[in-house]
């Protein structure tokens, strides 16, 4: 544009409206969601060239009960209910936490209770398809015999599930097999060895089944057995020769095992307790103003849970940072006030 | 004859008592009668029935369609998404069938998308209210385009915020006519403090991309771009590495200064853990080891006066307030720096702005501190209660009491600020606190979401303070609250236009001639229904004498349909929007003894939080003054004031496809405009994990 034409344009009063009617129907258009970043969502997001149009028109844009199809409906919901499933479903329960839904319920539990409305919203549709998410959501939630009813109910059929669910029936009967099974013990040692081997079983099961959905729930039923033994040696400490040193001993395991498990940061900061709670009690037995009390064994027992809880503190993107935070600043003031006492 | 003087005797009563205005129906209706008779007279409506007959079920007849759509649900079971994107493709072409021929489509299609590529949708998730563990179950490329996404929007906000300011001096349309205008000293001075404070440490957004990328290397360490993200990876743990290294070898000094010596080795050894051959943690420890060796002796020389630990705290209080409102030394030097481009770019007028901008800031925190709390009493308080605890009280010093109060009271704490300044003696205070105190118990339950909370607030209330103002008018309410027929869920009448279909013959099978406004055929007031126990819900009815309640029993096929349609709409609201509200209701993780309401009814009771938040600055030739509509209202920014040209009105125009948003400012004349690169506007989700 020549200086003339500026000049021009100076001298008229309205002649920049265009450029305004140009740049308020830009930002109409702009705060809509095809320029904005939204929630994505299972269902009608990724949708046709119409409804990207009508999303880009404010107030219409979540209008989605219009999508439907009234005559479709007993399908839509049902892609509902397993889209969402699908979405979620797939996770490594053992590496990952437990699946949330979009409401941020457990997913099986939610899916389950989503099913149990279809079914009652639209009697007798699509059975073998519910009957095989049922299983897929009651085997998520451990539930093995119930997850086995419902894939033995599908493998019976000539759906084309029948091979899927007759390859669940199978492991699931190994599932069964190794939780009904009954073992006996007289003495802690007897009990404790009897766990280990339980977990072992688990492991080489998980092996077995690598690759299948079905690795992972025999890796958590693994480390289930593992945490059962620490509990147990925490519970009996003072029964146990060398109690403390056992318990210790336990976690360190459970640690080495299960690096990859979703716990492990969990299991750190309870080791962080622990040592927190010996450094406790041996102040409870040993008055700090006293001349029994030994400034370097609570130093080094203070020392073991700062190792501890610090190392879930420095990590990033992990919900447990939190906790030990918290716990570090407790830990920082009750060492400030023994070593005090002590010194 | 005994019998009908008693009746005559009672709808005498019934006729002398007052007419109920529609504000008290609350403690009208506050009476029970264990007589059947006059339960009879004062019952509203008795003959009515407000259910409509239920409507069956839909008998299933699968098509084409719906065959099509379960073997699309199968192969994303048996994971071949080549064979569900089929389906969505033949869907999709039957869809347009259907529209070319003016039918309605199936609506379906965008589901099956969904099975096909499940991963896809949750790039970004809905808001939550606690904080989240970063998502690493996706697959390695996933993680990738995360990290790369977070690094690049962290990136662009950098370069966006130093290059803003710059733009700030192109007004487009000054500059079309060859009059370019100086730099705003507003933002200016944003840009500098930022700038001169800026340090290596990692942001939150870096750090979650950290996480991310070390993820993708553990999942994929054979992939052919491992070595790229590992390089980017290292560089950013060197970075977090330092950063923490540096905070804590920083607390562990000022531990140190203030003679704290066991904080001190705290955070040494909590940097050893960081940096095992940290220097300088090495020689904190060797230096708080010798300090503690020296301490023990020194304390035993010097009794020191109990009291003057408090004064010492309070001295420290008056020195935090002070640099709060004086925020050190770069507050001067970088108004100096603005007013040094203003002086450059406007001449001697422009030096104004030096001082002015100073009073705005000036004036702007000592208002805070006068009207709010920015600076903490929790360490005077501490300190005077040790005294208290560790003083017996005939040794007090009196001074302590009020100081106490007083600490209190600018805490909110106005229960402990009575308690001590009935001990000093002041009693005079007390009336305006329990005031002030019973204001903010009202104004707690008017804020919470839950009835329970509500009654709460206001038993507390109506017990501590009975005296005050606001107990009268927490009393009818707290009674309200507290009647059987209002506990539970609360659909206001408002909601219940909003969804139709919790009320229809899928849902509680209500006559719809409730909410049609017309009171000849029974109409719901504003507050709607509420959904008690025990399958049984309570109508709020319109009638001449105000709103009536009266419970109903629900049948039972109607009852089911309405909590399947209330999960079922739970569901949509936190797929489509993030709003867990009702999911978390119908799925009994929140008590359920809230009142849901229209978006039109939460927007009213937001109020004056709806306003624009404004900023601005001032100068001795200019007045900027800026805010940011609500996000119902667009959500975009608006300016006005006054400049060395003219007064003028602004508002920010976002442009699509460019992530450029220009401020138009109308002014007698010409008009100017702005341009802005668009920053990131969303956060790191869960940022409290990665700082």
């Amino acid at each position: 544009m020549s200086y003339r034409g500026i000049m021009q344009m100076q001298n008229t009063p309205f002649s920049f409206l265009p450029l305004i009617v140009l740049l308020l129907s830009a930002s109409l258009l702009s705060a809509c969601s095809l320029f904005r970043s939204q929630p994505t969502a299972t269902g009608p997001r990724v949708s046709s060239t119409t409804s990207q149009i009508r999303d880009m028109i404010p107030g219409l844009s979540k209008n989605t009960a219009a999508d439907s199809n009234p005559q479709y409906e007993t399908e839509e919901d049902l892609l509902k209910v397993t889209a969402e499933f699908q979405r979620v479903a797939t996770k490594d329960t053992y590496r990952f936490p437990l699946p949330e839904d979009v409401t941020g319920a457990n997913a099986h539990k939610a899916t389950l209770k989503r099913l149990q409305d279809y079914q009652s919203k639209h009697p007798g549709a699509y059975p073998v398809l519910i009957a095989y998410t049922r299983g897929r959501a009651y085997e998520g939630l451990h539930a093995y015999q119930e997850a086995f009813e419902e894939y033995e109910r599908v493998s019976q059929t000539n759906h084309r599930l029948k091979d899927e669910a007759t390859k669940s029936v199978a492991a699931l009967t190994k599932f069964k097999e190794l939780t009904e099974r009954q073992f006996s013990a007289s003495t802690p040692v007897e009990y404790l060895k009897a766990l280990d081997d339980q977990a072992v079983a688990w492991r080489a099961l998980s092996q077995e089944l690598a690759g299948t959905p079905y690795e992972s729930l025999a890796l958590e039923e693994a480390e289930r057995l593992d945490m059962a033994k620490v509990t147990f040696l925490t519970l009996n400490r003072y029964q146990i020769q060398d109690g403390n040193e056992s318990v210790i001993v336990a976690y360190r395991q459970l640690l080495d095992t299960h690096t990859e498990s979703k716990n492990r940061y969990q299991y750190r900061i309870e080791l962080g307790d622990f040592y927190s709670n010996l450094a406790e009690e041996y102040v409870s037995q040993n008055d700090p103003e006293s001349l029994s009390f030994n400034p370097t064994v609570f130093e080094e027992l203070g020392q073991a849970a700062l190792n501890q809880y610090a190392q879930v503190a420095q990590e990033d993107g992990v919900i447990e940072k939190l906790e030990a935070k918290a716990k570090l600043q407790a830990l920082e003031a009750y060492i400030a006030k023994i070593g005090r006492l002590g010194r | 004859m005994q019998r009908a003087q008693y009746l005559i005797g009672i709808l005498l009563c019934v006729l002398l008592l007052p007419p109920v205005h529609a504000q008290d129906y609350d403690q009208e209706f506050g009476q029970e009668f264990s007589d059947p008779l006059l339960s009879k007279l004062t019952d509203v409506f008795p003959r009515y029935n407000p259910f409509i007959a239920l409507v069956p079920a839909d008998r299933y007849f699968p098509d084409a369609i719906g065959k099509q759509v379960a073997n699309a649900i199968v192969d994303a079971y048996l994971q071949d998404p080549e064979a569900v994107k089929t389906h969505a493709r033949e869907l999709s072409e039957y869809d347009a069938q259907l529209i070319l021929q003016g039918e309605k489509p199936t609506g379906l299609t965008a589901y099956v998308h969904a099975l096909a590529a499940p991963q896809e949708s949750q790039n970004s998730q809905p808001n939550h209210d606690q904080p989240t563990a970063a998502d690493l179950d996706v697959g390695p490329d996933e993680l990738l385009v995360r990290a790369d996404t977070l690094l690049a929007d962290e990136k662009r906000g950098r370069v966006a915020r130093v290059f803003n300011w710059v733009l700030s001096t192109f007004d487009v349309g000054s500059l079309f006519l060859g009059t370019p205008r100086g730099p705003s000293p507003y933002s200016a001075q944003g840009v500098i403090s930022s700038l001169r404070n800026a340090d290596d440490s990692p942001t939150p957004r870096e750090r979650k991309a950290l996480v991310l990328y070390q993820e993708f290397l553990r999942r994929a360490p054979q992939d052919q771009r491992a070595a790229q993200v590992r390089e980017k990876a290292q560089e950013l743990e060197v970075r977090r590495t330092n950063a923490l290294l540096k905070d804590e070898l920083a607390q562990a000094k000022a531990a140190f200064e203030q003679q704290d010596y066991w904080r001190a080795n705290f955070h040494y050894q909590l940097a050893l853990m960081i940096d095992e051959e940290s220097v300088d943690a090495h020689a904190g420890i060797r230096q708080v080891e010798a300090r503690l060796q020296q301490l023990q002796p020194l304390r035993e020389q010097q009794p020191e006066d109990p009291y003057e630990r408090v004064k010492q705290a309070e001295w420290d209080h008056q020195v935090e307030t002070f640099k709060y409102v004086m925020p050190g030394s770069s507050f001067v030097k970088d108004n100096f720096v603005v007013a040094g481009v203003q002086v450059a770019t406007e001449g001697l007028v422009g030096a104004a702005t030096f001082g002015a901008l100073s009073a705005v800031q000036l004036g702007s925190k000592l208002w805070q501190v006068m009207m709010s709390n920015p600076v903490s009493h929790e360490e005077v308080i501490t300190e005077a209660k040790t005294y208290l605890h560790k003083t017996p009280p005939e040794k007090r010093t009196p001074e302590v009491y009020p100081l106490l109060a007083k600490s209190y009271q600018r805490e909110g704490k106005i229960d402990q600020a009575i308690n001590y300044y009935k001990l000093a003696g002041q009693e005079d205070k007390i009336p305006k606190l329990e005031e002030q105190a019973a204001e903010g118990l009202l104004e707690q339950a008017k804020r919470s979401a839950h009835r329970s909370e509500k009654i709460t607030a206001l038993r507390t209330l109506v017990e501590r303070y009975p005296n005050t103002d606001a107990a009268q008018e927490a009393a009818p309410q707290l009674l309200a609250l507290s009647r059987w027929e209002a506990q539970g869920i609360q659909l206001s009448k408002a909601f219940l236009k909003e969804n139709l279909d919790l009320i229809g013959p899928r849902g509680l099978s209500l006559k719809t001639e409730l909410l049609d406004g017309d009171w000849d055929n029974v109409e719901l007031a504003e507050g709607g229904i509420t959904i008690l126990a025990d399958q049984e819900i309570s109508l709020l009815i319109q009638t001449d004498d105000g709103p009536r309640i009266r419970v109903f029993g629900v049948p039972t096929n109607a009852w089911k349909q309405f909590w399947r349609r209330f999960r079922e709409k739970g569901f949509e609201r936190a797929s489509q929007d993030g709003d867990r509200e009702l999911a978390r209701l119908a799925l009994g993780a929140e008590e359920a003894d809230t009142t849901l309401k229209s978006s039109q009814e939460k927007h009213t009771s937001a109020g004056w939080r709806a306003l624009p938040y404004l900023t601005g600055s001032t100068s001795g030739t200019s007045i900027d003054v800026r805010g940011t509509l609500p996000k119902e209202v667009l959500g975009t920014r608006l300016a006005f004031g006054k400049d060395q040209r003219s007064a003028f009105v602004g508002m920010e125009v976002p442009m699509p496809f460019v992530p450029v948003d220009f401020l138009l400012l109308g002014r007698s004349g010409m008009p100017s405009l702005y341009p802005k690169i668009r920053v990131p506007d969303n956060d790191v989700q869960s940022k409290e994990l990665y700082q």
